[in-house]
């Protein structure tokens, strides 16, 4: 399986002499069936880079040295046990990876729980889907995509929001595309022109930060019309009188002077959208990296609940998964307030059940997030941290708080694949094994749990993390006593009724199964939700417009947004060594409108300033309507211009999530 | 000069294949760990008859998707020795070798492919029924071994086997299984044409596909592809790379230096001229500054007469790899679709 996006395609090793010479794709895998993305044919370059580390390093002197396992392990090992002796389990904290395997996640889960015996455990899907997790969990009472990636190809009509998806899961991208090729209709809500901008029938180009009045006008003139699906609400919803009253506020020409989508396309948009039964919502970061993120997910989960799109073939609401393995990690409830399968840390029988197989009393209270924990740490709380596969100092917001936050722990502990500008700033560096070389599960954004099979040995002295953790554990006297993957696979489908019916055998002998599997006959679900929703009824919420925290002004006069591109997943650490598509990298990282760029004097390639209240950088201007005027953006990958020097780390209330996606920001001339 | 031989039944081709094995490694394509590829193969095992073609093609045998050329360390310079081992090929399709006799002449002067070229034994079995997606017959490739084999393998409709050996090395491997080999045409080669018209017969009508290659070619009568319609089909090509990895033609590498003043490797990669690095220029200049322009010089490389010179035929031979890959739907059948469909 691809260790990049979440969409979790099916990929084959080629091996000789003990090295992955290249990339082949499987044909009869159901969600990429034979395809890749530039990203997933070039998954094998970074796997021999000479700058992998291959042994763990230690702190000498101020500088990372090499050391052996034996060093490298007692220093991280007393690390832990002083801060533990000195200020007890909340002063200690783990943030897993992402990346991982759910072998990985669950060891790492268990480790902070179990070992530690502090909840202060979480992963990055804070900075991405949070408030999906929040927000859908209010709503039907779980955060996952509802439907399949196959059921894009059953869709009558695709609505998709926030989301680049031919360049952020390309392959997801791939049948979009094909559907319309087929002629299905696409409607694209997004301030920047994406590519599926261009080609969708219609396209909501609304301001940064106005989802909700887009959404309240477009519930508006659904239920002005009758085109809400009554039937479906006075079986499955509720609350519907309260969302009516609510958006009777919305009127479409209101929301037109907010959002600047003409009234007339926020009515179209609406009616072709309720009145298709197979409408698929299809969502990204730019839904949830806001400071209402989490009421954004909400406002989009009215919309389909409202038509009736949640639950039924072809359609559902499906936030799109950013790593290879976030949804793994939520499972597996590297979470502060989530044990494995979304069991809440405050259910006494859930916790009764991991004490009884782990023998250790588990913590009622929710822990930090990470965040939290950075803020735990600048203040002196948190004294040690262990850090698994995470880059938080290229990819969290407001970079220097993040560095200030590293530099005051007494111990960091960093397990990576690559000296990282986050593992620069660790007591201890362990080498971690990468997807190629371990064996796991993977659990795609589309809920399907795969396996992932070693083809080659880890060069050097690298270790899966489980087997890291496990090595540390029984350093601080509590081993976790796992000695292989399958193992490990056992004990989570044991202990997580949504994985209860898994096994590596059951899943080899198909693509996966995708959870919820109950028992060892279940088949998987490929839609959610068919005949109610976990928490009952589909709740509508009513969710006032809650305006970007910071504005636009005189000093400070344009917006500035983020997204990615095609060719560098995340900070860049795996994909920038394969040189083809390092080579497709643009010179320019700031993209900017043609107007815009003539009222700041800047041309193509004109190295610029960009300035926000909390920082500067420095790149070239890459002159470009797919912004429209008033907005620039940047790409976040990389070290050498991280936009999160000026973005803002104002956060949702509710899922902590910081607002990644809009900032003001002046734009000027490098002298 | 081509010779013919009959093989009695299936359970011939099996030892045919020990046989080969005694000196070569044997490649056969099978279907393994949910997916279909080349694996070396034991000769005890039957030869799978049923498989299809794998999405992966054989250039990587002569063509190796990363490979070493050079290494450094210190004042030392050295070439990489190409270390090649007799090798067998076996169950090669008739797309495939065709694309393999193309790559020979790209690489006519290229020592490294041409050393593990003369290592390599081709046996073809021919296809009996069009694939899915594939238009081999379209492109004058298939479906049997018309170039790029040593020996072709036809099952007849009554059980036996007709060998054709085209080179030495193929009338060698018959020789050597005591198989009684006569020179041109007979009964045989007779049965083997009509197995050929028969599987030709099963290709289903695409007019598309020649309307398509006259248009590129803007062939009289045929109207000229317009900027428009490239640039049109440009926003489906997503840079994956996908075509030009899997496809048995495409031979474009980049050199790329890894290491450091100590020691290093030159290393030449495959490369794909639809990436926008590809012909970039160092000034930011670009030739082909659109993705449509990319796309389209990619179908002029792969449809142009201007090549047919150069090369002998076009540069697609119709086994449909593009069109399963494309994240775009802008495979070569969509695509030729998409041109000559139009009036």
């Amino acid at each position: 399986v691809c260790p990049f996006c979440g969409v979790g395609c099916g990929l084959v090793l080629g091996v000789e002499a003990g090295r992955v010479t290249d990339v082949r794709p499987q044909a009869a895998h159901p969600a990429s069936r034979g395809q890749l993305c530039a990203k997933g044919w070039n998954a094998e370059k970074f796997l021999r880079d000479p700058e992998r580390l291959t042994t763990p390093l230690i702190r000498r002197d101020g500088r990372l040295a090499p050391a052996s396992w034996e060093e490298a392990l007692a220093v991280a090992a007393d690390g832990l046990r002083a801060a533990l002796d000195e200020a007890g389990p909340d002063a200690v904290g783990v943030i897993s990876s992402a990346r991982a395997t759910n072998e990985d996640n669950f060891a790492a889960m268990r480790f902070a729980r179990a070992v530690l015996g502090t909840n202060n455990v979480d992963h990055c899907a804070r900075v991405c889907h949070a408030p999906s997790v929040a927000g859908l969990s209010r709503t039907i009472g779980s955060g996952a995509m509802t439907n399949s990636i196959a059921d894009v190809g059953r869709a009558d009509l695709l609505l998709v929001v926030g989301s680049d998806t031919t360049e952020n899961h390309p392959i997801i991208g791939s049948h979009l595309l094909s559907a319309r090729a087929r002629g299905v209709p696409m409607i694209v809500i997004d301030p920047r022109r994406t590519r599926l901008a261009r080609m969708a029938d219609l396209h909501l180009q609304l301001r940064l930060g106005t989802d909700i009045p887009l959404v309240n006008a477009m519930l508006h003139a659904i239920f002005a019309s009758g085109w809400e699906a009554l039937d479906y609400l006075a079986a499955r919803g509720e609350n519907v009188d309260a969302l009516r009253a609510a958006v009777a506020d919305w009127p479409p020409d209101r929301a037109a002077r907010v959002t600047d989508v003409p009234a007339a396309a926020i009515v179209e948009g609406a009616r072709r959208y309720a009145t298709t039964p197979q409408a698929c919502l299809l969502y990204g970061l730019g839904v949830t990296q806001h400071v209402c993120g989490t009421e954004n997910v909400i406002a989009y989960s009215n919309l389909a609940l409202a038509t009736g799109h949640v639950g039924v073939d072809g359609a559902g609401i499906n936030p799109l998964r950013g790593q290879n393995n976030v949804q793994g990690a939520c499972d597996m409830g590297a979470l502060p307030d989530v044990l494995s399968g979304y069991q809440s840390v405050q259910d006494s029988a859930a916790r009764a059940k991991f004490t009884t197989a782990w023998g250790v009393e588990l913590h009622d209270r929710p822990g930090l997030t990470t965040l939290g924990m950075q803020r735990a740490a600048r203040e002196g709380a948190l004294r040690a941290l262990v850090l698994c596969g995470q880059d938080p100092v290229v990819t969290d917001p407001g970079q220097r708080e993040v560095q200030r936050a590293l530099r005051a722990l007494d111990c960091l502990v960093v397990v990576e694949l690559f000296l990282t500008e986050t593992a620069k700033y660790a007591d201890v560096v362990l080498p971690a094994a990468s997807f190629a070389e371990k064996d796991g599960t993977f659990t795609s954004t589309e809920r399907r749990v795969q396996r992932v099979r070693g083809a080659i040995e880890p060069p050097g002295a690298c270790r899966p993390d489980w087997a890291i953790l496990e090595a540390i554990a029984t350093r601080l006297g509590r081993p976790m006593g796992f000695t292989s993957a399958e193992q490990i696979f056992a004990e989570i489908a044991r202990l997580t009724p949504i994985y209860g019916g898994m096994t590596y055998a059951r899943l080899d002998a198909h693509f996966g199964l995708q959870w919820p599997c109950w028992d060892v006959t279940h088949p998987g679900t490929a839609v959610l939700h068919q005949d109610r929703f976990p928490r009952g009824r589909g709740r509508l919420i009513p969710v006032g417009h809650t305006p970007p925290a910071e504005q636009p002004d005189l000093e400070y006069p344009l917006w500035l947004t983020t997204f990615r591109l095609q060719h560098v997943y995340g900070s860049g650490s795996m994909t920038r060594r394969a040189p083809l598509l390092e080579r497709e990298n643009p010179c320019g990282l700031l993209w900017i409108h043609p107007a815009d760029a003539a009222a700041c004097g800047v041309a193509e390639g004109t190295s610029v300033r960009i300035r926000s209240r909390r920082g500067e950088v420095t790149t070239r201007a890459l002159v470009s309507d797919d912004v429209p005027p008033g907005t620039v953006a940047m790409p976040y990958h990389f070290a050498e211009a991280p936009p999160n020097l000026v973005t803002n780390d104002a956060l949702d209330p509710i899922s902590r999530m910081p607002e990644l996606k809009v900032c003001a920001v002046a734009v000027e001339r490098c002298a | 000069m081509t010779a013919f031989a009959e093989l009695r039944d299936r359970a011939a081709v099996d030892s045919l294949r020990r046989i080969i094995a005694r000196e070569r490694i044997l490649y056969e394509v099978r279907r393994y760990a949910d997916t279909i590829d080349w694996r070396e193969c034991d000769p005890a095992e039957p030869f799978d008859w049923a498989v299809q073609r794998p999405l992966p093609s054989a250039k990587r045998f002569f063509f190796p998707p990363r490979e070493t050329l050079l290494r450094w360390e210190r004042d030392t310079l050295a070439e990489d020795p190409v270390v090649a081992t007799p090798f067998a090929l076996f169950g090669l399709r008739a797309c495939d070798a065709t694309a393999l006799a193309y790559q020979d002449r790209f690489f006519a002067r290229d020592p490294r492919y041409q050393e593990r070229r003369r290592h390599a034994l081709i046996v073809v079995v021919d296809c009996l029924a069009a694939c899915d997606g594939g238009f081999c017959r379209e492109m004058d490739a298939g479906p049997f071994a018309t170039a790029g084999f040593d020996l072709a393998l036809t099952l007849l409709a009554d059980g036996r086997v007709a060998a054709v050996a085209a080179t030495d090395a193929g009338r060698t491997v018959l020789a050597a299984a005591e198989v009684a080999v006569a020179p041109g045409p007979s009964a045989l080669a007779a049965a083997r044409d009509a197995a050929r018209r028969a599987a030709e017969a099963t290709f289903p009508p695409r007019p598309f596909i020649a309307a398509g290659i006259a248009r590129i070619n803007e062939r009289a009568g045929a109207r000229p592809v317009s900027d428009a319609e490239w640039h049109a089909l440009g926003p489906s090509c997503l840079a994956c790379t996908g075509c030009t990895t899997l496809c048995p033609t495409c031979s474009c590498f980049a050199v790329v230096d890894e290491g450091g003043t100590e020691r290093g490797d030159r290393v030449r990669y495959w490369d794909s001229c639809l990436l926008e690095g590809f012909q970039r220029e160092a000034s930011g200049h670009h030739p082909a500054p659109h993705p449509g322009d990319r796309v389209r010089r990619f179908w002029y490389h792969k449809l142009s007469d201007d090549f047919v010179p150069e090369f002998g035929r076009y540069g697609c031979v119709g086994c449909g790899r593009c069109d399963v890959t494309c994240p775009g739907s802008i495979g070569a059948l969509r695509v030729l679709g998409a041109l000559g469909e139009q009036p």
